[in-house]
């Protein structure tokens, strides 16, 4: 083992986080807005992926499929979320149930896929990149515009949130929605933004990983679900700065672990990692200022 | 009969204890108590890695499989200790999770230890086989019949043996839920802090019934290896808990006819059912339809019936006042009249 | 005999403190109301003497015994009960099972023994289902024992938790606003059950804001405001004490 491939393996590392990121900030947005755990984030995922293979079959630059493949995002987790979550809440399904009722769409969602396209894995047509070489760490062009695009995308959000009237309310209706309510913010408008915005998170992320593991199946988003969960868990569920630092820790821990055990057991270090900070902080590094919420209509 | 029937029938019959038996722990866990084990095949794999590992005997370095802990345990003892390591194993986590994490946190995480767990016993060769498994699992007993596993005597026997099983776990956790202890189990389920402000321990009650959960889906998983004789990462992969959630879904929760007709229309009817039925398009196209009618049951059962198709039965006490009875003096209340009086017309 | 004690008990939330060194006794047999607008901390406080609410800092008595910190389920164990400001009762158990679950754990009622030698708790039930029907003849819910606790009205919900926990051997009740949402006529019976529960020596804590059942039933009151204690004593000089008269214009 020596220490350049320890330092290569930061630079896949500081990649895997930005795919990281782009998904736990997706996924915990839609937990603090709502308190649903949306399994079905994965299925979001996947789905853009094959959008996003559909277009680009057709002869379309990557990363423009990759900004369609977004919108859908947005659009199929608006969808979900309005038409699927919300009428079972509002049927009485709590927090316990929705779990279930997640699970049940993701497990929809990736084998309609699979019936729909098959087993075999797919590649996109990527044009091809230079490399870049800085000491030991070697990323190509795509790798790079990828960081880029995490980096770009979460600043927005940020800025979003904080210095628009619309990122107060989304504030505002995740701490509070009855409060919220009560001083004239239109919840459920700002719930439907909110998810969009998670869906276009989920759209890129799982673009940005098909991308990234080069061949991917029906399978690579929701597998990919546990170490998102993992690093979203870690931040403290709801909060999306802690998801940035809980992906760019599981990021870092797993693409290192690889180089140096088995890179079979990526997910395994994620998961250790996150049994760890489970027994020593329950509820995450960044602990949740609510607790004990029901789900939100 | 001819013989390939009664060795369908009782194929179906095994099937259905196993699944009836996993169907009653996670009854138990999440129908009465409201504990949601998304890594419930972990127990049931655990527990059929055991009893293989216990039956096969020591792994030698030339065989063509290996493994740890390999010894060779004359029947019970195997089922036994499959039964003993998932309720261990459901004990640890318990004790690392409950704990600790919300309800809906448990869920997830125990998922991601499903599917963690997957990855390991695939990776780690050496452990249980890796991703190729165990093979050639003796059958338990078999020498009482010939050493013949194919003939339909053995078959028979073993249905009826695993048939018996099943009933037993049925019965246990018909004991539990309409006990008092099993009173206390559903009031958790319905509100864990009222239930802690009667001075009911959410941990304490959680851990036994993961544990007799656990000890269950090992049971059956050990079962399951002695009849199949085989073991695989590829049979326990994380959706197969899902099956389960399905079941007791569809089938009602929180009692045992619910269990066992969701086990018998979920798990048997849908997974082993449709390999009888000719393949529509290709096998992978079987497969997905199979699973999408699995996840589509619990959406179309939470919106249409929500209690399941036997729904949990509303407990009444024998002699209680009916309508109709006049309302009683409020002189009376304190003496024993009273419930002599509304007795007696109930 | 000092039942509960709290000794400067304190909670705060980051830089918000809900429970401001607040000292307060209860004595056997006592009723003692806990007053104040909303947000003065009396819920909190009420938490954290069941348990289910940790203090910053200070202690809580019970029979002398220091309770401090100790989960909801030890101090329930200890003959405390207590009920919540949203009545709290099991939607899909019935109004009997709301009323059993209140009872404690006894002999044969383990795991071991009601999947061993099956029903030898059932020697207890008539006795226990005796006891619930006298109490739900005595609130006028005697035909609705076999209704779901989701299927009765806020008021009848209230009652229901209130009989609950009086299933158990009582030493300390925590009423949290028993009043609120009940139907006026029935209030009558709640205040005459409050004062015989006190009579049998049970130390009650109740939070409520209806002056009248305060001033029949309560032996004295505690004024909070902002988390503090403002004022403590007879009903009757409280009410005109400045601070409280401020404290309710203020809040």
């Amino acid at each position: 083992m020596n220490g350049s491939a320890i330092v290569a393996a930061l630079g896949f590392g500081i990649v895997t986080a930005s795919i990281l990121s782009l998904g736990a900030v997706g996924f915990t947005l839609q937990y603090g807005m709502s308190n649903v755990f949306n399994l079905a984030f994965a299925g979001v995922m996947a789905g853009a992926e094959y959008v996003a293979l559909a277009i680009n079959r057709s002869g379309v630059n990557i990363w423009i499929c990759m900004a369609l493949a977004a919108l859908f995002g947005g659009f199929a987790s608006l969808v979900l979320n309005k038409f699927v979550y919300m009428p079972f809440i509002r049927r009485g399904v709590k927090a316990f149930g929705m779990v279930i009722i997640t699970l049940s769409v993701w497990t929809v969602i990736q084998y309609v896929i699979l019936a729909i396209v098959g087993s075999t894995a797919s590649s996109f047509r990527v044009s091809g990149s230079h490399l870049y070489v800085v000491g030991a760490i070697r990323l190509n062009g795509t790798q790079l515009i990828v960081i880029a695009i995490a980096v770009v995308l979460l600043l927005l959000l940020e800025a979003f949130l904080r210095m628009t009237l619309w990122g107060k309310a989304v504030r505002g209706a995740a701490a509070n929605a009855p409060l919220a309510r009560t001083s004239g913010i239109n919840v459920a408008r700002v719930m439907d933004v909110t998810w969009f915005i998670s869906g276009v998170f989920a759209g890129v992320a799982g673009v940005a990983l098909a991308m990234n593991v080069v061949s991917f199946t029906y399978t690579t988003a929701g597998g990919f679900l546990v170490v998102l969960v993992a690093a979203a868990i870690l931040g403290g569920v709801g909060r999306p700065s802690g998801a940035m630092f809980g992906a760019l820790i599981v990021g870092l821990a797993t693409e290192v672990s690889a180089a140096i055990f088995n890179p079979a057991y990526k997910d395994v270090t994620a998961f250790v990692l996150l049994a760890i900070v489970l027994v020593a902080k329950p509820a995450g590094l960044f602990p949740e200022a609510v607790q004990r919420k029901e789900v939100v209509l | 009969m001819s013989n390939p029937i009664i060795y369908y029938v009782t194929l179906l019959a095994v099937y259905g204890a196993v699944y009836a038996m996993a169907c009653a722990g996670l009854s138990l866990e999440f129908g009465v108590t409201g504990v949601i084990n998304f890594g419930y095949i972990i127990f049931q794999a655990a527990g059929a890695y055991t009893a293989a590992v216990l039956t096969l005997g020591p792994s030698s370095s030339s065989d063509f499989q290996h493994y740890i802990g390999g010894a060779r345990w004359p029947f019970p003892l195997p089922l036994i200790a499959a039964a003993v390591v998932g309720a261990a194993l459901s004990a640890g986590v318990a004790v690392l999770g409950i704990r600790r994490l919300r309800s809906d946190y448990l869920a997830i995480v125990l998922l991601v230890a499903s599917l963690i767990a997957t990855t390991v016993a695939t990776n780690a060769t050496r452990l249980v086989g890796g991703a190729a498994g165990l093979a050639l699992v003796p059958h338990p007993l078999v020498s009482l019949f010939n050493n013949n596993a194919q003939g339909v005597g053995y078959n028979v026997a073993f249905a009826v043996g695993a048939a018996v099983l099943a009933a037993l776990c049925l019965l246990i956790v018909h004991r539990i839920t309409e006990s008092p202890y099993g009173r206390r189990l559903r009031a958790l389920r319905e509100n864990e802090l009222a239930a802690e402000a009667q001075g009911i321990s959410t941990f304490r009650m959680h851990l036994v019934v993961v544990m007799v959960g656990g000890a269950m889906a090992g049971l059956s998983g050990g079962i399951l290896v002695q009849y199949i004789s085989a073991w695989a990462p590829s049979g326990w992969f994380y959706p197969e808990t899902f099956v389960f959630f399905t079941a007791l879904i569809v089938g009602g929760m929180a009692n045992n006819w619910g269990a066992l007709l969701g086990a018998i229309l979920v798990p048997l009817g849908i997974g082993e059912g449709v390999r009888y039925l000719p393949t529509i398009g290709s096998a992978t196209l079987t497969t997905a339809l199979q699973w999408i009618v699995i996840g589509l049951l619990p959406l179309v059962i939470f919106w249409f019936r929500p209690q399941g198709i036997i729904p949990e039965r509303r407990r009444r006490f024998a002699g209680a006042p009916r309508a109709g009875t006049p309302v009683v003096d409020r002189s009376l209340v304190n003496g024993a009249e009273l419930t002599a009086s509304s007795r007696g017309r109930s | 005999m000092t039942l509960l004690e709290c000794r400067q008990v304190r909670k705060a939330y980051g830089g918000l403190v809900a429970v401001d060194d607040v000292d307060l006794r209860i004595r056997a047999g006592e009723i003692l109301g806990v007053l104040g607008p909303n947000g003065a901390g009396k819920s909190t406080l009420l938490n954290i003497v069941a348990g289910s609410v940790r203090p910053t800092a200070g202690q809580v008595l019970i029979d002398g015994v220091d309770c401090t910190g100790l989960q909801p389920h030890r101090v329930a164990d200890r003959g405390v009960r207590r009920t919540f400001q949203v009545a709290a009762v099991y939607p899909r158990l019935t109004v009997m099972e709301n009323l059993l679950v209140g009872l404690p754990a006894r002999r044969g009622e383990s795991l071991l023994s009601v999947v061993g030698s099956g029903r030898r708790w059932r020697s207890q039930e008539p006795a226990d289902l005796r006891n619930a029907r006298l109490l739900l003849a005595k609130f006028g819910l005697g035909q609705k024992e076999d209704l779901y606790g989701e299927e009765l009205s806020g008021g009848e919900r209230r009652l229901v938790e209130i009989m609950r926990a009086t299933m158990a051997p009582l030493r300390l009740l925590l009423l949290d606003e028993p009043m609120a949402g009940v139907n006026p006529r029935m209030m009558g019976v709640i205040e005459d059950y409050i004062a015989e529960l006190a009579s049998r020596g049970i130390g009650i804590m109740m939070i409520e804001h209806r002056m009248e059942s305060v001033d029949r039933i309560c032996h004295s009151v505690t004024v909070m405001a902002q988390g503090a204690v403002i004022a403590s004593g007879k009903f009757e000089d409280v009410r005109r004490a400045d601070a409280v008269v401020g404290a309710y214009i203020a809040g």
